[in-house]
């Protein structure tokens, strides 16, 4: 085939990898150096219509370095595109991915971020690391078995250290869905996309109604689940997807790696892979600190909702003329995934269903 | 055309993605093949199914005494629920569960979240 899947041929390819090589330069070497250097393999991945994820090496002084581009092609940021389901900027990502990295967060090193002068668009290069990420592959090979023993542990130490960053080393300007700011986000949205889903509304009403009694305020990466976690044979290698990242309730990460959506079919609640009890022990290694229960169940309705949310707008991309991509207009049909688990969770727990209470 | 010949004609373009084209593709493409065959899946389950949907509405329309003409019976009740206006009793919660289960039994029949939910509310004669 002529054309690769973002519908480049040949010559706009080596023009591009021409423009990865002088971005990747080291300003220190000299010209002749760094006229070593050549890019090999540049292919893109799968990924949205706007937002481009490529994989590719850069071969320079006799090594090979593995590399991944995250990117918005063209001059401007699209008003409405993958990045419109998070609100962080590409170059936030990158920074937030960096602040991670120190404080012990295992995730991709990121080895530039896009300039204009780089005529790539707006994005970064990060490294390339080893393992899977294909949920199913995770749940069913045997080559990861003794990696699904140790990864809902992995996960709870890893989201603690994520929630142990302190506020003052993030970037600024992460969305705050922190306290109220949730509740009038979600509604906001459930407006825009025309009040369409009763049992979204109900599952937001009952989070408005059972708010957790001492929310704390901190980094929540907010898409933290498999599909998302980079692994090989011994476990955790890195987190990826960075881009729903905002300041919130941190034990919000806890519901949404368990969220049945998730899980891809398994009985296992934890992605599909691990129990509660490891992730909570995990998660009070690092923190000192055991949530209830309670909390993953609060946080488990909030992710069903929030699935729900991300069909209404993957759907709306598509109606828009935003992005015409097959697989947005798809995702839309999933919405009933996320009202059936809304409907499951709050089995027994409104009021209708406890008699004597007054309503 | 009659519905039984529209679904046949579905179910062929379907095979024909699954069993010729999907094998000669990888990437993107495959990955995009296979939703579209699954598309075509949901398309001929709401041909099959789709009228249970409206049914159950015009039910709950009648049960909430609102105008037959009313455009959304979901949008109506997910209105009022946003306004306080209705409360989430048995009947309500009856035909969320049953229009949910339709909806996922069409949209996607093997999510894990169906088996779970007709095994604890279909005996219980909720659907």
């Amino acid at each position: 085939m002529s054309q690769d899947a973002a519908g480049m041929g040949a010559p706009d390819l080596q023009v591009m990898a021409d423009r990865l090589r002088v971005a990747l330069a080291d300003p220190k070497l000299s010209s002749e150096t760094e006229h070593g250097a050549c890019i090999i393999d540049l292919h893109r991945l799968s990924g949205g219509a706007n937002m481009e994820t490529w994989a590719f090496d850069l071969a320079a002084a006799g090594e090979i370095e593995p590399l991944i581009l995250r990117r918005l092609p063209g001059k401007s940021v699209a008003v409405l595109s993958d990045a419109a389901v998070g609100e962080l900027s590409l170059a936030e990502e990158a920074a937030l991915i960096t602040v991670s990295g120190q404080y012990g967060v295992p995730v991709p090193r990121v080895r530039q971020v896009l300039r204009n002068e780089h005529a790539l668009g707006v994005g970064y290069i990060m490294s390339r690391e080893r393992g899977e990420a294909l949920p199913f592959r995770l749940l069913a090979d045997d080559h990861f078995q003794a990696a699904r023993e140790q990864l809902a542990y992995q996960c709870g130490q890893t989201l603690a250290h994520i929630h142990q960053i302190p506020m003052a080393a993030l970037p600024r300007n992460l969305p705050d869905h922190s306290g109220a700011l949730l509740f009038q986000r979600a509604q906001s949205l459930l407006e825009t996309h025309n009040n369409v889903s009763p049992v979204l509304q109900l599952g937001l009403n009952w989070l408005r109604d059972n708010q957790r009694s001492t929310p704390r305020r901190t980094l929540v990466h907010g898409d933290f689940r498999n599909g998302n976690l980079l692994v090989d044979e011994h476990g955790l290698v890195a987190v990826l997807d960075w881009e729903l990242a905002h300041i919130g309730d941190p034990l919000q990460d806890l519901g949404y790696i368990s969220a049945n959506v998730w899980r891809f079919g398994s009985p296992k609640p934890v992605g599909g892979f691990g129990e509660y009890a490891d992730l909570l022990a995990g998660y009070a290694a690092v923190t000192g600190e055991t949530p209830g229960m309670a909390d993953i169940h609060y946080w488990q309705v909030h992710a069903a909702l929030s699935w729900g949310m991300v069909c209404l707008l993957m759907a709306q991309m598509y109606r828009s003329g935003h992005d015409s991509s097959l697989e947005r207009a798809a995702v839309g049909r999933r919405l009933s995934e996320a009202e059936i688990d809304l409907l499951l969770l709050l089995e027994g727990q409104l009021a209708a269903e406890r008699p004597g209470e007054v309503v | 055309m009659s519905a039984t010949e529209t679904a046949d004609l579905l179910t062929a373009v379907r095979q024909f993605l699954r069993e010729q084209v999907l094998p000669e593709l990888d990437g993107v493409k495959a990955y995009n093949t296979r939703i579209a065959a699954n598309a075509l899946g949901i398309v001929a389950r709401e041909l099959e199914m789709g009228v249970g949907l409206a049914t159950l509405d015009q039910q709950m329309a009648v049960a909430l005494g609102l105008d037959a003409s009313i455009a959304s019976v979901p949008q109506h009740i997910a209105l009022a629920l946003r306004d306080g206006q209705l409360a989430v009793d048995e009947e309500i919660l009856s035909y969320l569960r049953k229009r949910t289960m339709l909806a996922i039994a069409i949209d996607n029949p093997k999510y894990s979240g169906l088996q779970q939910a007709r095994a604890r509310w279909t005996e219980s004669g909720d659907a």
